[in-house]
């Protein structure tokens, strides 16, 4: 067990994201009463307007980041228990193919939790999955924390699928793990590109995936559906339309609030792709 | 954060050479027992908490194509016992091969329920209403010799309300023996600089007795009198409880290394061993305690069941070699009970686990038990097949056993009338009583 | 911070459904409740109320103004129901309902990092969380309504430290904050505290957390329907269990109760049980999950909700949430369950609180009016089922003891600042009658063996502190003995008044000559074999077991 205290990277990070508008009090809500009372009928339109504009740049910022995947954690994760171990925690728990560790080696890396390495059959196919619940504090103090299971696989088509589930951050990371995502994400390849289904959230974004991604029919375009969590904690709806990446946003009760692009999504769905099918 | 229990672990079986340098006959229990009245029979309660997986060990489903039998395992019977043998669980069939003679399984009884918490409250009351008494509770408020510690309860839950007095718990740590020996008060932070002489405390404790004697027998209408009983009962039972305080310090029998309770087991007998216990309950949570409860994972059960049956090994050996009250040993006087407050699917889930199943099977030793069978059984469904209960044989017009047949069982091994603890038209599984 | 107070829109309309409602408690409770009881006299009803909503025990004057005037109970207890001691008592008195101050949970204090003598501080911080906005919003006076609605918790400064909520930086102590990770606004429902206690797995999928809900908002205990597979055909086919959740009663209470409810709850889903980030981070973009997972519509009862802070709304306006505050804090204050035939009381107390607007300490109010809070007796000619139930003489609960006590005396049970008498670890919580939330969940009633053992363990060292530091010592400490010294006998003025103080304020009563003569006799016997200040220890230490001083 090591003694050093657990700096809560990711709950800060994620703290840090969220802003004020994680917050769900009337005084910290962020829209400024004094400000709106004062707007017409064609301002308020501008309002909602902006909103469904800063919703589209919030999920696109995030697809800039990068979408979360399998690989990225599993091989972050790896390297960091690699580069720390030199042999000093008991070599029984710390193997290549997984263990359980409370430690902190010679090199300054502290270990705590387990992880394990294993080939499963899964529904999908063969895979490989990484399995960790465990945190390495570097020497700088900085913490990997990860929670959950990457999974890379084979499917008996002959395609890839990757699983990334749980939370996984470590903020001297690239890309989406350095500040961080919690995810339930599955991604298929096909032969123009990934699929993606379930949910993840990073980068400031909440995003229910639905078959998103470059389904054959269209080409080098995209297509699905996206379920995106406002601030307030509301739900709204993106049906991708045309094979663009763009669409009307709409309420929980349907009601269209306006339309915008996901600009950054076909180049983050082709990133996924050759991050995924190496 | 959990470690994950070790695949590799193997077991260390204890006092199994014993066993088979006997020989044969010597096998499946002794054979000439003295007897106890039920009226002065103990309980020794084991709960394999988490909801065990009946197919492991109980339950040799390996005909059933819906069931997903263990690999490797085969069906295997010793001594009348039909049970699931594996090479990695040597001390299931080192159980039976000692104990079949005095064991009876209980097969295919259900637990009308799928949460721990609901579960366990039906297996220990049966009917699991709030404020039923647990059967040990019921049990121990009907001991014939009036012990010191009624129902002692090492770990796990107890379920009393008109019995609560009896209920003793010792603590997970040793609290119970810091108390009597004046340590969790001379350890803490403002520990008195001396204690009270034994003179002063003897005429503070006589005091004491005379007021609550004198408050209860004063109370007004209504008060209850069975609180100032309690309390005075409390005291007198405290009283001689510090004459034998140190008859709670057993030390384990076997060294403890991840998850076992042979501390508890030892203080447990030393326990039934003095006469001061009519009921001992141990609550055992598996290998390194990572419970049975195996929705992923289901191969742990293996390693959980051999330890649990290492347990009841040398809990076996022990209450043989200790001496009983009639002149026989502790154990011609002794029931070991083994439950598990649930079983498990017949089906693997997707993460090689299985989920909860209200059909569970239960396991009785020693005194007072019709060994060597296999009471009830799991028909095509893997839940209950009716059975006669006087005989056991399994019949299209029997009962299908619930958990609420348990209680008149266990009461009837312990001479309690259940009348007043259970539903009309419960009777005892006969087929179980010796 | 606070959510604006919602209007009691549930609660009044139960008011107004209500036909010809029965009085509200006031000062005239109904006529059956009154029958075969006897009050408590005043001293005794006060001490019961000062322990009760305070845990300690009232102060020698206020004994001796309501023994000249009766009628100040009612004004003391006023007053206390604003005392700041309310809020502790508050916590404790839930905790026998909730379980949250439990010594455990998934996530265990070295994933914080937290060395062994820290445990106990984390966990009961953990499971004090949704306890102390409880207790919170009753002190306040906000409605009971804000339990399922608040957008803020209230924690200290290590959940401030360790979970994201914007907790002030450089403070202490138990403060309002909001959690930073955009969990809706749903007051206990969206405390981790709760949820660390009610854990969930990939089997469970939320359906504990849903009936631990109904069981705690609405008093409806969905668990205890009986559930068989051996009555439902074919479940181990696919097929086989489509048919039971559709039609077999059990399996369809339980689809269509629990799984809405739990489907609102998979920001709080781990998807990895046991790890940190996992437990103590919100994650909305779960929010949908459980429709999939479960294939229901979120919704309580029926009514469909768009997540997890409408359904607090929801609830706050469901009658049952109103009644069940009522009954739970009745069976709080009572000490025992609420009867089948008592259901009129609880609805009257109901209606006490629509008409307070959802604030719970008119409720407590009313509460201490009723007959069974206030019995100490019972008329020859009770019935056998009024004798059986009802509890004229209470045990101190283990927290009560612990604050009287020390109150009382200074003295702290306590190694290495964890309270022996407030947690099962190392302490004796359960032992001395108290509830873990866990092997143990309801209090208990009567005395037992290891109560008994408790008891005199921490008599003996309370009394032993208490004379120590104020008559070895003569040390200020509590004044306890004020005006007393070592070398006063029986007959002295100092001795005999302070003897017959510390009966007055540990009971309440007032002992009678042959009482004081048999103490004064045992005094001497025992100052002769060991001296002034152990006899003195000795009779504090008696007096501090005195069937009068571990009851109300």
């Amino acid at each position: 067990m090591h003694h050093a205290p657990v700096h809560p990277v990711f709950i800060a990070v994620l703290a840090a994201c969220s802003g004020p508008e994680g917050a769900t009090s009337p005084v910290d809500t962020g829209a400024a009463p004094d400000i709106a009372n004062h707007l017409d009928g064609t301002a308020a339109d501008d309002a909602m307007e902006r909103n469904v504009a800063e919703t589209f740049a919030a999920v696109d910022a995030a697809m800039a980041v990068g979408i979360p995947d399998p690989r990225t954690a599993s091989e972050a994760a790896l390297a960091i228990l690699e580069l720390g171990d030199d042999g000093t925690c008991p070599s029984s728990t710390l193997s290549e193919q997984g263990g359980s560790f409370e430690c902190t080696a010679t090199t300054g890396y502290a270990f705590s939790g387990f992880f394990s390495l294993m080939e499963l059959e899964e529904p999908n196919g063969q895979a490989e999955v990484f399995s960790a619940d465990f945190l390495v504090i570097d020497p700088a103090g900085e913490t990997f924390h990860a929670g959950g299971r990457a999974s890379l696989g084979q499917t008996t088509g002959g395609s890839w699928y990757a699983n990334l589930t749980g939370s996984w951050v470590y903020p001297v990371a690239e890309g989406w793990l350095e500040d961080g995502a919690s995810s339930n994400l599955t991604a298929e390849g096909t032969s123009t590109g990934p699929i993606l289904t379930g949910s993840a959230r990073w980068a400031d974004a909440s995003l229910n995936f639905h078959q998103v991604g470059a389904e054959e029919s269209c080409g080098d375009g995209v297509s699905g559906s996206l379920d995106v969590r406002d601030p307030g904690g509301g739900w709204l709806g993106l049906d991708l339309e045309d094979c663009t990446p763009c669409g009307v946003l709409q309420d929980a009760a349907g009601e269209a609030l306006g339309e915008g692009c996901l600009d950054a999504l076909p180049d983050a769905l082709v990133a996924l792709d050759e991050r995924l099918s190496q | 954060m959990r470690p994950p229990p070790s695949p590799s672990r193997r077991a260390l079986l204890r006092g199994l050479g014993a066993a088979s340098l006997l020989g044969p006959a010597a096998l499946h229990g002794p054979q000439a027992r003295a007897s106890v009245s039920a009226s002065r029979r103990r309980f020794l309660f084991f709960l394999c908490r988490g909801g065990w997986d009946t197919t492991t060990v109980f339950a040799p489903l390996f005909d059933n194509s819906l069931v997903d039998m263990e690999f490797d395992a085969t069906a295997a019977e010793v001594g009348g016992i039909s049970f699931v043998d594996h090479a990695e669980r040597p001390a299931v069939r080192a159980f039976f091969e000692a104990n079949a003679s005095r064991t009876a399984v209980l097969n295919g009884f259900e637990v009308r329920s799928i949460t721990h918490e609901r579960c366990l409250r039906l297996l220990y009351t049966g009917e699991g209403e709030v404020g039923a008494d647990g059967w040990p509770e019921i049990l121990a408020g009907h001991a014939a010799d009036q012990p010191l510690l009624p129902h002692l309860v090492l770990s796990g839950p107890s379920f009393a309300s008109r019995y609560r007095s009896g209920v003793v718990r010792t603590g997970t740590n040793g609290q119970l023996s810091a108390l009597l020996d004046g340590s969790a008060l001379d350890a803490s932070d403002q520990a008195p600089a001396d204690r009270l002489s034994q003179a002063t405390r003897d005429q503070l404790e006589a005091a004491l007795s005379s007021r609550v004697a004198d408050w209860t027998a004063t109370a007004p209408a209504g008060v209850p009198t069975s609180m100032g009983g309690a309390h005075m009962d409390a005291l007198d039972r405290l009283a001689e409880l510090r004459r034998s305080s140190a008859l709670l310090d057993a030390e384990p029998l076997y060294p403890l290394v991840c998850g076992e309770v042979w501390d508890q087991v030892a203080t447990a007998l030393t326990a039934l061993e003095e006469g001061l216990s009519r009921c001992v309950s141990v609550t055992f949570d598996g290998w390194c305690a990572n419970g049975f409860d195996t929705h992923a994972g289901n191969a742990f059960q293996s390693v959980h069941f051999d330890l649990a049956f290492e347990h009841l090994v040398g809990i076996m050996e022990e209450l043989d070699a200790r001496p009983g009250q009639a002149g026989g040993s502790l154990a011609d006087e002794t029931t070991v009970v083994v439950l598990s407050e649930m079983g498990r699917h017949p089906q693997l889930n997707s993460l090689g686990g299985r989920d909860h199943w209200t059909t569970t099977s239960a396991m009785l030793v020693g005194s007072g038990v019709a060994g060597g069978q296999v009471v009830g059984g799991y028909d095509d469904e893997v839940v209950g097949a009716p059975n006669e209960l006087s005989t056991g044989e399994l019949t299209s017009g029997g009962t299908r056993l619930l958990s609420r047949h348990l209680g008149p069982t266990l009461l009837a091994l312990g001479a309690v009338d259940p009348g007043g603890f259970v539903g009309g038209g419960i009777e005892p599984i006969g087929a179980l009583l010796d | 911070m606070r959510a604006p107070s919602l209007a009691m829109a549930g609660l009044a309309l139960v008011g107004s459904c209500t036909t010809e409602p029965p009085p509200p408690y006031g000062d005239a409770p109904p006529q059956a409740q009154v029958e075969h009881r006897q009050d408590l006299d005043a001293p005794r009803l006060l001490r019961r109320m000062s322990l009760d909503l305070r845990g300690v025990l009232p102060s020698v004057e206020e004994l001796d103004a309501v023994e000249a005037d009766p009628a100040l109970v009612a004004d003391l207890r006023d007053t206390w129901l604003d005392d700041p001691l309310l809020e502790e008592r508050l916590v404790h008195l839930l905790a026998e309902r909730w379980h949250t101050r439990t010594d455990a949970f998934d996530i265990e204090h070295y994933d914080y990092g937290f060395e062994d003598h820290e445990a106990y501080a984390w966990y009961r911080s953990v499971g004090e969380e949704p306890l102390r906005l409880m207790a919170r919003v009753v002190v306040e006076d906000r409605s009971w309504t804000e339990v399922v609605t608040a957008d803020t918790t209230v924690a200290n400064e290590l959940l401030g430290a360790h979970w994201p909520l914007d907790y002030p930086e450089g403070e202490t102590g138990w403060q309002e904050v909001a959690y930073t990770d955009g969990r809706p606004a749903a007051g206990v429902l969206a405390t981790n505290g709760l949820w660390w206690r009610y854990s969930t797995s990939a089997f469970n999928q939320n359906r504990g957390r849903a009936a631990a809900m109904t069981r705690l908002l609405i008093c409806e205990d969905v668990l205890s329907r009986p559930v068989s597979f051996a009555d439902a055909p074919n479940l181990l086919s696919d097929e086989g269990a489509a048919e039971a959740i559709a039609t077999e009663p059990a399996c369809v209470s339980c689809h269509a109760t629990l799984e809405p409810i739990a489907a609102t709850l998979y920001g709080f889903f781990p998807l990895e049980q046991y790890n940190v980030a996992e437990a103590d981070t919100y994650h909305p973009e779960r929010e949908l999950q459980g429709e999939a997972d479960l294939g229901v519509t979120r919704a309580w009862y029926g009514t469909p909700v768009d997540g997890l802070g409408e359904l607090g709304q929801v609830i706050a306006e469901d009658p049952r949430f109103a009644r069940c505050a009522a009954e739970s804090f009745a069976a709080a204050l009572w000490r025992r369950e609420v009867a089948l035939d008592e259901q009129a009381h609880i609805d009257a107390l109901r209606d006490e609180l629509v008409l307070a607007d959802g604030r719970i300490k008119p409720l407590l109010r009313a509460i201490t009016q009723t007959p069974a809070y206030r019995a100490g007796s019972l008329s020859d000619d009770a019935p056998a089922d009024l004798l059986d139930r009802e509890r004229t003489i209470r045990l101190l609960p283990p927290d009560v003891l612990r604050s009287s006590l020390e109150a009382l005396t200074g003295f702290r049970w306590t190694t290495g600042d964890v309270p022996l008498l407030d947690e099962d670890s190392d302490g004796v919580r359960i032992l001395a009658g108290g509830v873990d939330g866990e092997e143990v969940q309801t209090p208990q009633e009567e005395p037992g063996l290891t109560w008994a053992l408790v008891g005199a363990e921490l008599a003996e060292g309370a009394a032993a502190h208490a004379v120590q530091t104020e008559l070895v010592a003569e040390e200020p400490g509590v004044q306890l003995f004020a005006g007393l010294t070592l070398d006063d006998r029986p007959g002295d003025t100092p001795f005999d008044g302070t003897l017959e103080q510390l009966i007055w304020q540990t009971t309440a009563t007032r002992p009678d000559a042959q009482r004081l003569d048999e103490l004064h006799q045992l005094w001497l016997a025992m100052e002769a074999d060991a001296g002034a200040a152990e006899a003195w220890t000795a009779l504090l230490t008696l007096l501090l077991r005195d069937p009068e001083m571990v009851t109300t």
